[in-house]
């Protein structure tokens, strides 16, 4: 049977960079500088970060050099992140009828994976809209306050009741 | 009126009549829509009891949520046995389960009209054909089980 071995990462960090059509194709006369700002706009580690602006046109460039101003990026904070995979997998999830399969959905696997610093977003959403949290939360915090047999609503108080007592509502 | 996330999610409906009956709530699904039970969501979370997040129902005795068998043995607790037969008869109520690849997906109950309703996941309560929900999502209709309405009356509407 083969065996997998993981690849070595270079400085322990892994290039998330994908392929552009720059890549792949020569840049066109004149477009050099346009190539290279997207190439430069997409060439960040990891997938916090976004350019804010889309390529500069041609015309703007001083000798093919895009102006500093057009590669201010921002952390996509933890809130943004959050709101992205929790309307997504609402979204996805909404005609579902099983929790296991609700719970490996690659947004909720996500959202436990932020850990706890997500718990105030997560059980200010659970409160505004109700939905099958409890995996995430019982997960995160190692704690389950639904009474046994709990129904639903029951469970979604519980968590909003322990999120106060908790300081994280 | 039509629903254009159900009609996204379910091409099918798109062609086939049916009718919204409730609003979205996610307190319940389709088996406990099935039984009756409003108030919880029945599932087992692929965990026996006793270790399951709370929150969640799930029959003693029934097998697996993740199979048929096990959406059978829930049905089969509650009276219910299996058959070919998908027609209305008066003096039985049936149930009908949609399952794709992946296993079991969805259970419609029928009415005495002879029309189909059920509990969309965590959406709405909907009245339809048979296979007005067959699809992607939920798959085909691949298993029919009944029960002898008890002193001529059903259990359910």
């Amino acid at each position: 049977m083969p065996i997998h071995k993981p690849r070595k990462r270079a400085g322990g960090l892994r290039s998330h960079r994908r392929r552009l059509p720059a890549d792949r194709h020569s840049s066109p006369a004149g477009q050099t500088g346009r190539f290279s700002a997207m190439r430069i706009s997409m060439n960040i580690q990891g997938p916090v970060f976004v350019s804010e602006q889309p390529p500069v046109p041609t015309s703007s460039l001083i000798g093919g050099v895009p102006p500093i101003q057009s590669h201010v990026r921002k952390s996509v904070s933890l809130r943004d992140t959050f709101r992205e995979h929790a309307d997504l997998w609402r979204k996805e999830t909404r005609h579902w009828s099983s929790v296991t399969k609700m719970t490996i959905h690659p947004s909720y696997r996500r959202i436990m994976g932020m850990g706890p610093a997500v718990l105030p977003l997560l059980l200010q959403e659970l409160r505004e809209r109700p939905d099958h949290w409890f995996v995430a939360l019982n997960a995160i915090t190692g704690d389950d306050p639904t009474p046994p047999s709990g129904t639903f609503h029951e469970a979604v108080d519980a968590w909003i009741l322990w999120g106060i007592q908790h300081g994280y509502l | 009126m039509r629903d254009q996330e159900l009609e996204d999610d379910i091409p099918s409906l798109r062609t086939s009549p049916y009718d919204v009956k409730s609003p979205v709530d996610p307190a319940y699904n389709c088996i406990a829509f099935a039984v009756g039970d409003l108030t919880q969501f029945w599932d087992d979370l692929g965990l026996p009891s006793g270790k399951r997040v709370r929150g969640y129902y799930w029959p003693d005795g029934a097998l697996s949520a993740d199979t048929l068998e096990g959406w059978m043995s829930v049905f089969e607790i509650h009276g219910y046995r299996e058959t070919n037969d998908k027609s209305l008869e008066p003096e039985y109520e049936k149930i009908a389960m949609y399952a794709n690849a992946e296993g079991p997906q969805h259970v419609a109950r029928q009415k005495a009209s002879g029309i189909w309703v059920s509990k969309l996941g965590k959406g709405v309560d909907v009245e339809h054909l048979l296979e007005g929900l067959e699809g992607d999502l939920y798959g085909k209709v691949v298993k029919i089980m009944k029960r002898k309405c008890q002193g001529g009356k059903r259990v359910l509407e």
